[in-house]
């Protein structure tokens, strides 16, 4: 290894409207190693590199590449330099096949404007080789695998000639099989020289494949450590930074009423899923991504078209058709992606949190300003949004702000059943902390939360009880008293028998 | 624009962010009005460069007659801007104020009395709207495609219901309660602002109003939040309706006839006076006084090169120059 790092990035600061994102973090990445990168949502790891892949630009700090100090202007600069990123979302289009994916931007021609045809597909599979898989490169890029396009992203960034490649999240749709194939590639890359920067969510991994580690909080960079010097609770203290403490509410062991259950429920993700959920609890509903969890939270709420199966609601059986009909009996959902589900963002704080209200709000189609100033300013205020100003457009909310607008506006409609998808993904510590007091305060009230979660710690801290799904089926039910994380990824995954559940 | 999302009485006042905060919300403010300003700036630099180079301009007469020919197009961009802020298009406004203008002059001449001629002629533009409405809405249609078949549809029934020729005969003294003046003002030019307030109001203080920017902000949170937005879909498609009858209805009065092919093109006018104003083709924001600026700027333009003595060819030119000009500047403005 030589002297010089790759990359060296000092006291980077970047602001958004709101937050403070990057707050003077260091990072460094040496000449053949693999540097995972871990931290909570939010804790600035992603942005940190878009900054270094020329994304946004920081207030403050110096990045140097080899040694020499660098601005960053755009990706295509960053590329120029040897720097490629693989993100999570992967950056390809579908409806080409892979040797035009690779040779995108930097097509080979054979006279100006004439595609040399043989060198392209040539490139691509060099470079498809280097990766060391095999795909047919006439074949679209949408009929391979995730993991497939994975490698396809990576040939590209080797068509490049990149010398740091930095893969965000790239084992989170990935197979074991498929991850074991992966970690073979990135330490092969690692041999040729090339810097690996490796973003996760998933600890233990880092462990099989990281030669360093650094973990982010709050902004910056906490501590850096060799991969042989450190274990997973270090490195969990460091990401939370404080000892993960459990958010009660009260269990008193009354006969509860039962809210919603659940039989047979059927439609093109769900095989014939049943439960119950009654009220004061909050059920988590664990499994991974594709499992089925989001789609089983939107056909109650009737977002999407049930085929077969039964849904009752506080004892009487219900026809859920549209959220319509979901919001009329009192259930409230808390989407997966505020941005695209959750909220109206170039509309104003006040218009976003009376949204599910008007049936209060308004007689004979004309609002009632003045309860819905009233109403907003009550919620800014409860859940301290910030800036308190109910004319603030959402858009120019930060993440945790923005979640809890689309929580306070269910809150202003004071449903019976909430269900919560992903309710602290990519938010900030801080509002995280409040949502999960939210959450807690709720259930005390004797409200029914169905909280979906892809973080296990989020699940065990939350949960009364723990529902696991795979494959469109629930598998398990857990106390939280038996529940752990090995227990549940094991059903999760599909390695433990199902249990009974209904 | 997004000024019309925010209410002025919901002053600083009312609440108490830190000093920085505030400036930096003044800023912000003056940034959001900013669009606004520069379109009322850019009407008057207009007018006063023609009046510059024509002195007539500026008489009493022709400022009323600049209004008189912005008043049909301002009243169908006024439902434009409902269809557009949903982030859809409405391309058959023309063919449906070729209809109900036919509806209107052919109950006129079989001797039904005015205000029930109004009645149904309005109730036929809101049926052709809301039959836009149930394709887009029931049939999944791409707003293009719908309105592009229904402009089609729209305009046959034109033609085949009057024979292809226009509808003469109609009662002209009658007519006069419509194209008449009130004092100096074209009765047509309050009919256009009185409608363009409703529009204001309705926007701004209504549940419809209140959906159609959530509709085009985000469909999907809308639907989520237990709205059914293929009832408030319709029923903005509805409003462009019920605007193009009323258009109709003005013209035909104008020239106490209706002509099967009237019209023709108006969408496109509607739709340049809306962007012109200020709202947003991808959907979410709406400024209603934006859109009356517009109509305005065009009409002013026209009125302007038609004083000045410029072939009517070199018009098309110049209002395809200040649209690109006022979208881009909006453009920019929010980069």
């Amino acid at each position: 290894m030589s002297d010089i790092p790759l990359i060296e990035m000092k006291g980077i600061t970047k602001e958004f409207p709101g937050v403070r994102a990057l707050d003077k973090a260091d990072f460094e990445l040496r000449k053949g190693e693999i540097h995972a990168l871990v931290g909570e949502n939010g804790a600035g790891k992603s942005t940190l590199m878009r900054v270094l892949f020329g994304v946004y630009k920081p207030e403050e700090g110096q990045i140097f590449v080899k040694g020499q100090e660098t601005t960053i202007l755009s990706p295509s600069h960053a590329q120029k330099l040897g720097i490629s990123m693989v993100h999570q979302e992967l950056l390809l289009v579908p409806s080409m096949n892979s040797a035009q994916n690779i040779a995108l931007g930097r097509e080979i021609q054979s006279i100006p404007g004439i595609l040399n045809w043989r060198s392209i597909y040539k490139n691509a599979e060099e470079n498809l080789a280097r990766v060391g898989v095999e795909i047919d490169t006439a074949i679209p890029i949408k009929s391979l695998s995730i993991a497939q396009q994975q490698m396809v992203e990576i040939a590209k960034s080797l068509s490049w000639n990149a010398e740091v490649i930095a893969l965000d999240e790239p084992t989170s749709a990935l197979s074991p099989h498929e991850v074991s194939q992966l970690f073979k590639l990135l330490k092969n890359l690692a041999k040729q020289g090339v810097g690996i920067i490796f973003i996760t969510h998933r600890i233990e991994e880092i462990f099989e494949i990281a030669d360093r580690v650094t973990v982010f909080r709050d902004g910056h960079n906490i501590s850096t450590w060799p991969i042989n010097e450190v274990d997973i609770g270090k490195i969990i203290t460091a990401m939370v930074g404080r000892q993960s403490d459990f958010i009660s509410h009260d269990k008193s062991s009354t006969v509860k009423k039962e809210i919603l259950r659940v039989e047979g429920l059927v439609n093109h993700k769900l095989a014939g899923v049943s439960f119950r959920a009654y009220e004061g609890e909050i059920v988590g509903l664990a499994g991974l991504v594709g499992a089925g969890r989001t789609e089983l939270a939107r056909a109650i709420f009737g977002a999407d078209p049930i085929t077969k199966g039964k849904i009752y609601y506080k004892g009487n059986l219900v026809k859920i058709k549209s959220p319509q009909d979901a919001v009329s009996y009192g259930i409230g959902l808390l989407p997966e992606d505020r941005k695209t589900q959750g909220l109206v963002l170039p509309a104003s704080m006040e218009s976003n949190l009376a949204l599910v209200s008007y049936d209060k709000l308004s007689k004979y189609f004309i609002i009632k300003l003045k309860n819905r100033q009233n109403l907003a300013k009550d919620f800014v205020q409860s859940l301290k949004i910030k800036p308190a100003q109910i004319d603030k457009i959402v858009q120019f909310l930060s993440g945790g702000n923005q979640q809890k607008v689309v929580l306070g506006k269910w809150l202003a409609r004071q449903v019976d059943l909430y269900i919560f998808d992903e309710p602290t993904r990519g938010i900030d510590v801080g509002s995280k902390a409040e949502i999960h007091q939210l959450m807690a305060d709720l259930a005390n009230k004797g409200a029914c939360l169905i909280m979906i979660s892809s973080e296990q710690a989020e699940i065990l801290k939350m949960s009364d009880r723990i529902l696991v799904m795979h494959d469109g089926k629930i598998v398990a039910e857990l106390d939280r008293r038996e529940a752990t994380q090995e227990l549940i990824m094991e059903y999760a995954a599909g390695i433990k028998k199902p249990m009974e559940v209904t | 624009m997004a000024k019309s999302r925010i209410d002025p009485q919901q002053s600083l006042e009312t609440n108490t962010p830190p000093k920085t905060k505030k400036s930096h919300l003044t800023f912000q403010r003056i940034k959001l009005n900013f669009g606004k300003f520069a379109l009322l700036i850019a009407l008057f630099a207009l007018a006063a460069i023609i009046s510059i180079l024509s002195p007539y301009f500026l008489k009493s007469e022709n400022l009323i007659n600049i209004l008189l020919q912005a008043s049909i197009n301002l009243i169908i961009a006024l439902g434009m801007t409902y269809v557009i802020s949903t982030a859809g298009i409405d391309l058959s406004v023309g063919s449906i104020l070729a209809v109900a203008g036919i509806v209107f002059a052919l109950l006129l001449v079989h001797g039904v009395s005015l205000p029930f001629a109004i009645l149904i002629t309005i109730l036929s533009g809101i049926i052709m709207g809301a039959i836009n409405g149930l394709l887009i809405t029931r049939l999944n249609l791409p707003p293009f495609i719908a309105t592009l078949g229904t402009m089609g549809v729209f305009r046959g029934i034109a033609l085949i219901t009057s024979n292809g020729r226009p509808v003469y005969g109609l009662p002209a003294k009658v007519l006069l309660v419509i194209s008449g003046r009130i004092g100096t003002i074209p009765i047509p030019v309050i009919i256009a602002l009185f409608t363009a307030l409703l529009a204001y109001l309705v926007l701004k203080y209504t549940l419809v109003g209140e959906y159609t920017l959530g509709i085009g902000g985000n469909e999907e949170a809308i639907r989520l939040s237990g709205v059914s937005v293929k009832r408030y879909k319709t029923i903005v498609y509805a409003i462009s309706g019920l605007m193009c009858a009323i258009a109709g209805i003005v013209l035909t009065a104008r020239l106490t006839a209706a002509e099967p092919i009237a019209g023709n093109g108006y969408e496109l006018d509607a739709i340049a006076a809306t962007v012109i104003g200020g709202t947003s083709l991808s959907g979410g924001v709406a400024s209603i006084t934006g859109t009356v600026i517009g109509a305005l700027i065009m009409s002013v333009l026209r009125n302007g090169l038609n004083l000045l003595n410029i072939q009517s060819y070199y018009q098309q030119v110049a209002i395809g120059v200040v649209i690109i000009i006022a979208v881009a500047i909006d453009k920019m403005r929010k980069a």
